[in-house]
């Protein structure tokens, strides 16, 4: 998968906290993302098994249930090193402008 | 909120298209969930006022639209089907339409700049500095909502606001002989000047934010 800087925008939101359970519209918030272009991008990661998603229960109060994502124990693996990969490439590049870090957004 | 159950409804409109182009087997479950997604965005009070989260969560229904649309072998082997042709050149419409679209605003831009210089080198006209004036005190006015509020947008209004007072005095002053047009002339001059400075700004802004998600794409 060609890493692309919405995907590492995402990598970096979910590695944030590795264990948290991320809806849709949090995700497209912390990285920045507007649908068209995070949700294709979730759908492929869920089908190479980096990411799983789980349906919330239903609610009371009527509201329909949300989906969430969090990464797998390989996607974890698999972001961390992409990352790594990613920032030995730019140290080996002085010159080449470094994107802001999308972790920092709330 | 007012209006809510309409803002809704297109949404759902919306998000109902964008599931036409996925395969039958994930549709229901995508439909489900984008749909769950809105009335979160429209409570959603990081994002604004109101009309702000409505403007919010149309743009989350029709980029799942654009999603879809340009990326379907990403919702797990979306295939062409019958009526794609005809689907494509609906889609090649609607993206001929918005370049029409975008081109047309680009003129009337490019016009309206071309009027203000004309006014500047030949001689101003109350009719056409006054209207300018008013316009960019409007927009002016709205920079002052908080969330519209940039520096650009308001040295933009502000400028224009100048150009167009510098170029209504000139136009009173000249016929009744008071004051130094010259001085007037300068006054829009530098108006116009800081309004183009601006202008220019928003292009290139707008040329690396394009590039930019062409990149993030």
């Amino acid at each position: 998968m060609r890493m692309t800087a919405a995907l590492e925008r995402v990598f970096r939101v979910f590695l944030d906290d590795p264990a948290a359970q991320r809806y849709g519209y949090d995700l497209m918030k912390a990285a920045g993302l507007p649908s068209g272009t995070l949700y294709p991008l979730l759908a492929r990661l869920q089908a190479r098994g980096l990411v799983a998603s789980s349906w919330e229960t239903p609610r009371q109060d009527g509201e329909r249930p949300r989906r969430y994502y969090h990464l797998t124990d390989e996607g974890i693996e698999v972001a961390r090193l992409e990352l790594a990969q990613l920032s030995a490439r730019r140290r080996r590049v002085p010159g080449r402008r470094v994107q802001p870090a999308p972790a920092d957004a709330p | 909120m007012r209006g809510e159950r309409c803002a809704l409804r297109a949404g759902e409109y919306l998000v109902s298209l964008a599931c036409r182009r996925l395969p039958a087997r994930i549709r229901q479950e995508r439909y489900q969930e984008w749909l769950a997604e809105m009335p979160v965005i429209l409570r959603d009070r990081d994002v604004g006022p109101a009309p702000l989260r409505v403007v919010r969560m149309l743009a989350f229904a029709a980029d799942t639209l654009r999603g879809t649309a340009l990326a379907p072998d990403a919702y797990r082997g979306a295939h062409r089907g019958r009526g794609t042709t005809a689907k494509d050149l609906r889609w090649l419409g609607t993206g001929l339409l918005l370049l029409g679209g975008l081109l047309g605003g680009a003129l009337f831009l490019l016009a309206y700049e071309g009027c203000i210089i004309y006014q500047l080198a030949t001689g101003p006209s109350l009719l056409f500095s006054v209207p300018l004036v008013l316009v960019n005190l409007g927009y002016f006015a709205a920079t002052c909502i908080p969330r519209w509020a940039s520096p650009g947008r308001r040295w933009y209004s502000m400028s224009k606001i100048v150009a167009g007072a510098g170029l209504s005095i000139r136009a009173i002053a000249s016929p009744s002989g008071w004051g130094h047009p010259v001085l007037f002339a300068i006054i829009s001059y530098c108006g116009y000047a800081i309004s183009a400075a601006c202008l220019g700004m928003a292009v290139v802004l707008a040329v690396r934010y394009l590039s930019r998600l062409q990149h993030a794409g």
